[in-house]
């Protein structure tokens, strides 16, 4: 992750504990020797660039701060107080006041939050009410970098300010326009002290002076004399770090001191003093630097997720790409997700390398806390509400630190919403696919009904009508012929309508079935003979045995054996045999059916028993037929406790086997209610 | 006398036809009968009709594919569709293929009538 702002991580020596041990040095090396000698103008130089040279350090170093604590916050001060707070607390160096200013216009710049809570010189500042602070943060803004100024503070004494613009993003905004359109506010920051930039140690002794000054205004002062008019003769060092435009002043003053001794131990104390400062602070910022670093991999983890997770609503896009998006950011060379199936175990989704899989139930997985060491697997739950709907499991070749575990637990969490998302979506796909077919099923039963309804009905109407103005002129044959055709379409409009009501009141007709002895040998071949006309010119013989007497319903075998029948003369050429055949089975009346017209695909055996449902033999399609007859039969037959089955009729051809338990049989359990057939055409 | 090619995949459907025309005794003549519409296009060529009475719903072809392939050869042969069930797409669909007419099967002695109005001329 590259920190932006010039925020990098650095090892050994770093600008800031050099800049303190040089200053140390200095100074000491400075006290050392004018304890041997009267200070004089070349000594009011060597402080004056001394000194310069820690300020230039010291704000160099809280520009870095700044850039850090903007990073951490996101380059966002519309956050809550109570988060900015948090970060400021724990990002600052104590004893130094930190701030975040919101830009509530083109012109103010309240700040908002301190650290300390409610510092004097930050607490509710409007930044933009002094002329030259004001100046400050617009050039802060525009350079999109660090800039520092002397102004008013809170309490009206005057502070040197430290100012980082925000502009909402992490990212600072590339040119001058989209810079001013989107600036948010500021990371502000009390310059350090005389004391801190060590000019207190140099006033220790009276016998120089030194100050700090920008243009007429002295901004700091050490020494004695600092305070008065300074001597043409003075040492000047100029300051231009982060916009300053500052000069340090020193100039010998009084008398040299009585006691070199002293002094010379003295000066060695304080160096050593500044020396362990200059430690101290380092030791700050580079923990700074790191919660920094922590922060932002964080959010720019849950920045890269994000979107990546919203490219796609099916699973089986998300979770490869979220995998190896999370792999590359955190070094992981295991990732496995298990989700959560419909028996609430766990299974495997996705894994990306060697992962071993989950022994727990999806409740014993609790989000993990604190670091993980290198190798070892961690699970993550995949939370939505307090619902868990899988579990994540990776291994961190490098182990993971308590923010990188904090950023995968936070990226977790956006993948079990993407997953939700992605099963609603999913269910919503399904249904409307369900009822996608349900329309089609509408279509086809409206399309085959009015076909078979009207061919019936023109047919009648018209031989009707043939026979009722011609009958002079037609002979006999012919009229024959006609009376026929017109009997044969007013049965097959019989059975499509007896169909039809059968169908409206389907689940009462079959609950009414009234079971007794049926002497089937007796009354199928009455039924066949009834059907005779639907038959056309098939030939059918019958084969009965006699005294098969079954638990059955009357009116239920009648419609069984018609739709059978009128299903064999439907698809079986003109002139082809059929056979009935009714003999005792084992505990049960077997009546079998049998064609040798084209015969049913195996493929297809079972389908044919669905609601509305047609063969997609194209030649079958067109016959008259609207899929009901063999569903109504079938459910009647599973009602009266028996089973139907297709077979092919050897030489081809179809064969129904139905068979019905004889009286004294127990009668099997009644089966499930008529089911449509879905057609996935 | 013009001729007409019955395509029927009934042959109740195809022999009412042929009985209302006689019937009618017009000055119109059944030239030909087809089961499907492979017959439909091979009795077309054989008997080059005047005008083609076809039937829709059928086993090989529907009645608009049949016609989509006479026309393409021949824009000009008049064709009434024949059906039990006609809804808004299929008059759509016949219009775009230059079908002359959609008769619904209800209006079996309305046929002579259709055929000198659409089919001839």
């Amino acid at each position: 992750m590259e920190i932006r702002h010039g925020l990098t991580r650095r090892r050994g020596l770093t600008p800031v504990l050099l800049a303190g041990l040089v200053a140390a040095a200095a100074v000491g090396a400075f006290i050392v020797g004018r304890a041997a000698s009267r200070p004089d103008r070349a000594d009011a130089h060597v402080v004056a660039a001394t000194a310069a040279a820690s300020l230039s350090a010291h704000l160099e170093a809280d520009a870095r701060l700044l850039g850090s604590v903007a990073e951490a916050i996101g380059g966002d001060p519309s956050r809550p107080d109570d988060e900015l707070l948090a970060d400021l607390t724990r990002l600052s160096v104590p004893g130094r006041a930190m701030g975040v200013a919101r830009a509530t216009s083109t012109t103010a710049a309240m700040v908002a939050v301190t650290v300390p809570l409610n510092d004097r010189a930050l607490a509710r500042l409007d930044l933009g009410r002094d002329p030259v602070l004001r100046l400050a943060l617009d050039l802060a803004r525009d350079a999109g970098g660090p800039e520092v100024a002397a102004g008013p503070g809170a309490d009206g004494r005057r502070t040197v300010i430290e100012a980082m613009p925000l502009f909402g993003t992490v990212d600072t905004p590339v040119d001058v326009g989209s810079r001013r359109q989107s600036l948010q506010g500021y990371i502000v920051m009390v310059a350090p002290d005389a004391a801190e930039l060590g000019l207190a140690a140099l006033s220790a002794d009276a016998d120089l002076a030194v100050r700090i000054v920008q243009g007429d205004t002295v901004l700091a002062t050490a020494g004695r004399a600092a305070e008065k008019r300074a001597p043409e003769s003075k040492a000047s060092v100029p300051v231009t770090t982060n916009g300053a435009s500052w000069t340090v002043e020193a100039w010998p003053t009084g008398a040299p001191s009585k006691a070199p001794i002293v002094e010379m131990l003295a000066g060695l104390l304080l160096a050593g003093l500044v020396g362990i400062l200059a430690a101290r602070r380092e030791r700050f910022i580079k923990r700074a630097v790191f919660e920094a670093e922590s922060r932002a991999q964080e959010v720019s983890l849950v920045a890269r997720a994000g979107p990546l997770l919203q490219q796609s609503l099916a699973v089986s896009d998300v979770l490869p790409v979220f995998a190896v998006e999370i792999s590359d950011q955190l070094g992981l060379n295991a990732v496995a997700i298990d989700l959560v199936a419909e028996d609430g175990r766990l299974a495997r989704a996705f894994s990306l390398g060697p992962a071993s899989s989950v022994h727990m139930t999806p409740a014993e997985v609790v989000t993990p806390s604190g670091r993980v060491p290198a190798g070892e697997v961690v699970s993550v739950p995949l939370l939505r509400g307090a619902r868990s709907v899988g579990v994540l499991r990776a291994r961190p070749v490098k182990g993971l630190s308590a923010p990188q575990v904090e950023a995968l637990v936070a990226v977790c969490n956006l993948l079990a919403a993407a997953l939700g998302n992605a099963r609603l979506f999913q269910d919503e796909r399904e249904m409307v696919e369900r009822l996608r077919g349900v329309d089609r099923m509408k279509t086809r039963f409206v399309s085959s009904v009015s076909h078979e309804l009207r061919t019936t009905v023109t047919a009648i109407e018209g031989f009707a009508g043939l026979l009722g103005s011609d009958s002079t002129s037609l002979d006999d044959p012919r009229r024959d012929d006609y009376l026929e055709r017109l009997k044969r379409n007013a049965r097959s409009l019989g059975v499509l309508v007896d169909d039809l009501l059968d169908f409206a009141r389907f689940e009462r007709a079959t609950s009414e079935l009234a079971l007794k002895p049926v002497d089937l040998s007796h009354i199928v071949p009455q039924i066949v003979d009834q059907t005779s006309s639907l038959l056309a010119d098939r030939p059918l013989s019958m084969h009965i045995a006699p005294g098969v007497t079954a638990l059955a319903d009357l009116s239920a075998v009648e419609r069984i054996l018609v739709n059978l029948l009128s299903n064999a003369s439907k698809y079986t050429p003109s002139g082809s045999a059929l056979e009935v055949i009714l003999e005792p089975g084992d505990g049960v009346a077997v009546l079998t059916v049998v064609d040798h017209g084209p015969g049913i695909p195996e493929d297809e055996r079972d389908n044919v028993f669905g609601l509305f449902y047609r063969v997609v033999d194209p030649s079958a399609r067109a016959t008259r037929g609207v899929g009901i007859g063999l569903a109504l039969a079938r459910q009647l037959i599973e009602k009266l406790g028996g089973e139907i089955g297709i077979s092919e009729t050897p030489g081809g051809g179809a064969t129904f086997r139905v068979t019905i338990p004889l009286v004294n049989e127990p009668i099997a359990p009644a089966p499930s209610a008529l089911t449509p057939a879905m057609d996935s055409s | 006398m013009p001729g007409v090619l019955v395509v029927d995949d009934e042959a109740d459907m195809r022999l009412l036809v042929e009985a209302v025309i006689q019937r009618a005794n017009e000055g119109l003549k059944v030239v030909g009968l087809a089961t499907n519409g492979a017959e439909a296009i091979a009795g077309w060529r054989d008997t080059n009709p005047d005008m083609i009475l076809l039937d829709h719903q059928m086993p090989d072809m529907t009645g608009l594919e049949a016609a989509a392939q006479i026309l393409a050869e021949q824009p000009d042969q008049r064709i009434i569709l024949f059906s039990a069930f006609l809804d808004a797409q299929i008059r759509t669909r016949a219009d775009e293929l230059g079908i002359k007419a959609c008769l619904p099967k209800t209006d079996l002695q309305k046929i002579p009538e259709a055929l000198w109005r659409y089919g001839t001329g």
